[in-house]
């Protein structure tokens, strides 16, 4: 280990090679940085601005959803491109070999910590009413509307069964989940088991499906679409609850108004068969129970596994 | 190597200190056990509880609290016979305590049994408080051992000090717990 | 009786023979045994079967825990003096005093050290399983039921290494030294904190013999309440883990506030000290609440499900209340002792005073004072309303504020400084790249618009590594490299240190990132197998988790090799002015061979104005 003495930090020594460079006050540092700080900032809003990181977006209410995201990413880049600014210049700046010589003793700087403070209080504070609050009601506001149609999701360790209690239609796992397109659709979830999630990534919204009560959300589609093109649109249950929870999913299809109510008349009659769409493998996977374990209750894995 | 004397508070300032930090803990612990029962039942209590036995109930800890105090003003006068009565005594009302609890749970079952939402969180809350009285006689068991073989000497008088502290925690915890199931 | 262990004239044990360790495992052994047959007793009593698995793992359970602290030790050098009989002192020499029940804050710093650099690499090795399994799509290695109790274990033994690695190891070794203390306040609560592990560690595994469970870490009912027996060891090791942080924490908060050396105001406190005594008020508190919930959880599991079962009137959500309310000051427990390091290593590398250490304290108790308010957002997706939502909400963003005030005094602190680039260094500024990104993330989970469409997919994932790894375990790391040379009177070596950091960090940002996009994109969490259109992304992933593994077999080298045969250290090899360097490296038994007095700031760099601390040593004739 090499003995290092501590020099003590001293404005006035003409040998502090580094102090020299830098100017007494550091202003130029500071501006350099500030450039850098405006870089990175350009450069992060044009590579948010510029890119779509989003799945295919198909319901009304989803565009919410995308409009916060968009915007907390418009909003963090220049938090974050100010910290890694400081950072990268400061490392780039002032990394030594050795230090022969403390730095300039700054313990705190008023004025830029009490800005500090103030600004991201007011940032946070932002943040809390648009996008949070504003969006917030906005989907409740949404939840209340009158629904064109109701469906009655029950989940299932680990499926769906679908009712449209309007309609008369009851629907014991089936093999895809139809909608009409444009129309105002609240599900009513619910579980007779374990606590499951209603999620279809290009709806966006999610509810969890709790045992012993009812949850709403409501949903307008907007965009024609099938599983089979576009993995977006798939019921896909988002809390664990065992075993099949990885394929407690239910390829969704988003028609026109017309198609849905030839759909429906046909599907009054019972569970549907089928499954295209739901090739993923190795599907009886589900079904093993894993490596030899014993698995409580009806470890028998998936139902959905079983018609495929 | 000599133990130097380090500047830090003496043993019982120090260990005082703890026990109430250890105690502020368990007040969480119990807080959020009460809150509990305002989760579950709001403000509805069973017809079948018997609020005299829980009266009964608080005037046994209470006194309990009592006979301890007096034990401890013994000890502090250097009588320990007086001690000594006054930790049997309070461990005797302690036991008699768990035994009218363990009557009144057997009565309990069959009025709101433990598959009922009232009945499951009534037997969570008295029986964590039971543990812990438990706890609290086999501490008291301790110093009347330690006071027989003539080890809780004014040296070891913290020992007692906390022993006594945490029986009067438990019975305010008890306080809490008959106001928040019997009277709410 | 007295706080020191020296100078009682209490005789010694345990110098010879098998240590305490194995005795404590046979007592242990006995006392599960007794309990078993006590419940099948009672059961036979009450007319039941006699044999129920759940009950007589409980009971059991209960037994032999107070059989395996008898016999590490306890029953010798404290439960006899209950007895009013004579105790004795565990003090063993060389390698045997760390295998018993020994009350020397330098001794169960290493313990706590090595342990949980023992266990974060059985977890980590868990992960790699996992990252194969998600390597393709389909069956790789174990299916759907494997890969969940696999992941489960992964989450629950690293949350476990979070909130106790760091203060287990450096809260015990430093923080009494940085107070200019001869111990902490409670030598023998202190051992009890640590030998509270092994038994998890044995439950953890045990759970695997009776099935594991499939609930991930947090462990939500109803089917926590269903689920196989290993379920049940679930929660006794989460329980065993709490009893030992709230142990832990009461000596912590003791020490700092009762044991600081002449002189040491609360401005003159060093900040990782400041970090570890709030971790303690937040494990000191809340831990309760989980043993609650998991107590409920138990008990519906043996008595039939009042507390969560629907059809019996009980409520599934009430468990996410009471268990998010201790997890969330939790994930804070997670994260403020590695702030702290991280905080208490910048000002000697880069050879300045902390920036705004007043608002650097503040950040830290403002963060604890908010944590205690926000539980509710890992439920924005049941049914918790709207107002609460929006409550929820804004305590959530709030706390942005005291955590963005640890970014000020860092990027402060490096402003013109003299940045010396040794590895503790390299993991200090790693983590202010990390926990901006893990943070920042947070923010979007905040956002209830947002939430609603993230909650419980990768993006999750995502942000908690970068928090808990980020932060967490590269301030683990962070320490490490800085206290080695104190803790063990050698350096690591540099160049293996700037490998192990420069794999970890590259790997650690490849695996995490791209995870971002994976959960917006529809993976959903605690999935064995995933849709095909994500399967590029996560076999990048996957073998960028590899790499990032691989960088520990650099560290463990290092370490091994260092730890034998390293540079000798000195007493202060970075030039530091914190009192933990003010004595030789390892510290004498008492810490410091004088009296420690402080006289000034502890980050005085560049001023020549008094010294943090001065030891006025007996000779010296000082007073
Ligand atoms: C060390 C651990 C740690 C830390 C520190 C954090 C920090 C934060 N976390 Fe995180 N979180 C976890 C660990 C952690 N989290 C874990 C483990 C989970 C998942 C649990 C599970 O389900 O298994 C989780 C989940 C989680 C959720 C629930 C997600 C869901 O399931 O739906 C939410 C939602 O609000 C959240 C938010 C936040 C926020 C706002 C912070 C904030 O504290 C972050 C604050 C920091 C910054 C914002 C950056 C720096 C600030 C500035 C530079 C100042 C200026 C900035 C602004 C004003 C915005 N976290
Ligand atoms: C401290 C906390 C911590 C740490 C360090 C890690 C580390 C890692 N984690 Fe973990 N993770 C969690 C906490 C943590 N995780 C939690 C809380 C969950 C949630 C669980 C839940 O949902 O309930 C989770 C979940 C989780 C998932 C999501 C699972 C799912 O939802 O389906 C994934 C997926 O990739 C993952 C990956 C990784 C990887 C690749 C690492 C890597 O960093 C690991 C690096 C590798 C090593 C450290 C091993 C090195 C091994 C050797 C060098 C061999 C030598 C070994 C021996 C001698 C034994 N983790
Ligand atoms: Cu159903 Cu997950
Ligand atoms: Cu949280």
């Amino acid at each position: 280990m090499t003995t290092l003495t501590w020099g003590v930090y001293d404005p006035d020594d003409k040998l502090s090679v580094l102090e020299r460079d830098m100017g007494s006050d550091g202003r130029r540092d500071i501006v350099a940085t500030g450039v850098l700080w405006a870089i990175l900032t350009a450069l992060g809003e044009w590579a948010v601005l510029g890119t779509n990181m989003l799945p295919t977006l198909a319901s009304r209410q989803g565009e919410e959803v995308d409009g916060a995201f968009r915007l907390l990413m418009i909003y963090s880049v220049p938090v974050m491109a100010l910290v890694l600014a400081v950072l990268f210049y400061s490392v780039a700046r002032w990394r030594v070999e050795t230090p022969e010589e403390d730095g300039p003793p700054i313990a705190d700087h008023k004025g830029f910590s009490r800005g500090w403070f103030i600004v991201s209080s007011a940032l946070a504070l932002l943040l809390f009413i648009h996008p949070g609050l504003t969006g917030l009601l906005a989907l409740a506001e949404e939840a209340e509307a009158e629904p064109d149609l109701v469906v009655e999701l029950t989940a299932v360790q680990w499926h769906w069964d679908v009712s449209f209690p309007e309609h008369g239609v009851t629907m014991e796992n089936p093999p895809e989940l139809v909608l009409p397109v444009g129309a105002t659709i609240r599900f009513d979830l619910t579980s007779t088991d374990v606590i499951h999630a209603f999620w279809v990534p290009a709806f966006r919204l999610k509810q969890d499906a709790i045992p012993g009560q009812t949850n709403s959300v409501t949903i307008t589609p907007t965009e024609v679409g099938s599983y089979g093109e576009d993995d977006a649109f798939r019921l896909q249950c988002a809390e664990l609850c065992g075993t099949g929870h990885a394929r407690m999913f239910l390829p969704v299809r988003v028609v026109e108004q017309a198609e849905f109510q030839q759909w429906l008349s046909g599907a009054g009659m019972g569970p549907m068969e089928g499954m295209e769409g739901m090739d993923m493998g190795e599907g009886d996977d589900m079904g093993e129970g894993g490596d030899g374990m014993d698995m409580s209750g009806d470890g028998d894995g998936m139902k959905m596994g079983d018609e495929g | 190597m000599t133990a130097h004397a380090h500047a830090h508070p003496g043993y019982r300032e120090l260990h005082r200190y703890g026990l109430w930090l250890f105690i502020a803990s368990e007040a969480f612990l119990f807080a959020v056990l009460l809150a509990v029962r305002f989760f579950f039942t709001g403000l509805e209590k069973p017809e079948a509880l018997n609020i005299p036995l829980g009266i009964v109930l608080t005037v046994i800890l209470v006194s309990s609290s009592f006979t301890l105090h007096r034990g401890e003003k013994a000890a502090a006068a250097g009588d320990q016979a007086g001690l000594r009565l006054g930790l049997l005594l309070t461990m005797g009302l302690g036991v008699v305590f768990l035994v009218i609890v363990g009557f009144e749970w057997a009565a309990g079952f069959a009025e709101f049994p433990a598959s009922t939402p009232y009945g499951a969180v009534f037997y969570l809350i008295t029986g964590t408080h039971a543990l812990h009285l438990l706890s609290g006689l086999l501490v008291l068991y301790s110093l009347y051992l330690q006071d027989k073989r003539g080890v809780l000497d004014e040296a070891n008088r913290w020992k007692l000090e906390a022993g006594a502290l945490y029986w009067h925690f438990i019975d305010v915890i008890w306080l809490s717990v008959f106001t928040t199931l019997y009277v709410l | 009786m007295a706080t020191t262990i020296s100078g009682t004239g209490a005789p010694t044990i345990g110098s010879r023979g098998l240590p305490f360790a194995f005795r404590g495992l046979l007592w242990g052994a006995v006392g599960f045994l007794l309990g078993a047959l006590l419940t099948a007793a009672i059961r036979v009593l009450l007319g039941y079967p006699a044999f129920a698995l759940e009950p007589v793992v409980v009971v059991g359970y209960v037994f032999g825990l107070s059989g395996w602290f008898l016999g590490v030790g306890v029953w010798e050098t404290w439960a006899k003096g209950w007895l009013g009989r004579e105790t004795a002192v565990y003090k063993p020499e060389g390698w045997r005093r760390y295998f018993g029940f020994n009350m020397d804050h330098k001794v169960i710093g290493i313990q706590y050290g090595v342990t949980f650099i023992a266990l974060f690499l059985i977890a980590g090795l868990l992960a790699m399983f996992m990252r194969a399994e998600l390597m393709e799509t389909g069956r790789t290695i174990f299916g759907p039921a494997g890969y969940n109790r696999v992941m489960s274990l992964h989450g629950l033994m690293m949350v476990l290494v979070a909130v106790t690695a760091v203060p287990g190891a450096f809260g015990n070794y430093i923080m009494p030294l940085q107070l200019g203390a001869e111990d902490m306040a409670f030598p023998r609560l202190n051992a009890l904190s640590y030998w509270f592990w092994p038994p998890v560690a044995i439950l953890l595994l045990a759970s695997q013999f009776v099935g594991g469970w499939d609930t991930g870490w947090t462990g939500y009912v109803p089917l926590a309440v269903v689920n196989r027996p290993g379920q049940l060891f679930y929660a006794l090791a989460f329980i065993t883990a709490g009893l030992s942080s709230v142990v832990a924490a009461v000596n912590f908060v003791t020490t700092v506030v009762k044991m600081r050396a002449p002189g040491m105001t609360w401005r003159r406190v060093p900040i990782f000290t400041w970090s570890i005594l709030l971790t303690g008020i937040l494990s000191l508190l809340f831990t309760q609440a989980v043993a609650v919930a998991l107590t409920m959880t138990i008990l519906d599991r043996i008595f039939g499900g009042a507390f969560f079962d629907p059809v019996m009137g009980g409520l599934p959500v009430l468990y996410q209340h009471i268990f998010w309310f201790y997890s969330h000051p939790a994930v804070y427990v997670m994260v403020l002792p590695s702030l702290g390091v991280l905080l208490e290593i910048l000002p000697p590398f880069s050879r300045k005073p902390l920036f705004g250490y007043k608002w650097a304290v503040g950040g830290i108790i403002g963060i604890s004072a908010l944590s205690a308010t926000v539980w509710a957002h890992h439920m924005f997706t049941t049914d918790i309303g709207l107002e609460s939502k929006i409550g929820f909400m804004l305590t959530t963003e709030a706390i942005s504020v005291p955590t963005g005030l640890i970014f000020l005094s860092a990027v402060g602190t490096i402003w013109r400084g003299r940045l010396w680039l040794k590895t503790p260094m390299l993991f200090a500024l790693a983590i202010v790249f990390n926990f901006l990104i893990g943070g920042v993330t947070g923010v979007f989970l905040s956002d209830v618009p947002a939430d609603v469409t993230l909650q419980d997919t990768f993006w999750v994932v995502a942000h908690f590594h970068y928090t808990i790894v980020g932060a967490g375990i590269f301030g683990l790391f962070a320490g490490i490299y800085y206290w080695f040379p104190k803790m063990t009177g050698r350096m690591l070596d540099e160049r293996l240190g700037k490998i192990h950091f420069w794999m970890m960090f590259l790997g650690f940002n490849l695996t995490f990132l791209p995870m971002f996009w994976l959960g917006l994109n529809g993976m959903n969490r605690r999935i064995a197998d995933y849709q095909p259109s994500l399967e590029g992304v996560n076999t990048f992933v996957s073998l960028a988790g590899f790499f990032l593994g691989a960088s520990f077999l650099f560290f463990l080298w290092n370490a091994i090799v260092s730890w034998r045969k390293g540079e000798p250290a000195g007493d202060n090899p970075w030039g530091s002015r914190t009192l933990e360097w003010q004595t030789t490296s390892p510290p004498p038994e008492l810490n410091f061979d004088g009296e420690p007095e402080v006289t000034g700031d502890p980050y005085g760099y560049g001023t020549d104005g008094p010294a943090h601390a001065v030891v006025h040593t007996e000779t010296g004739g000082d007073e």
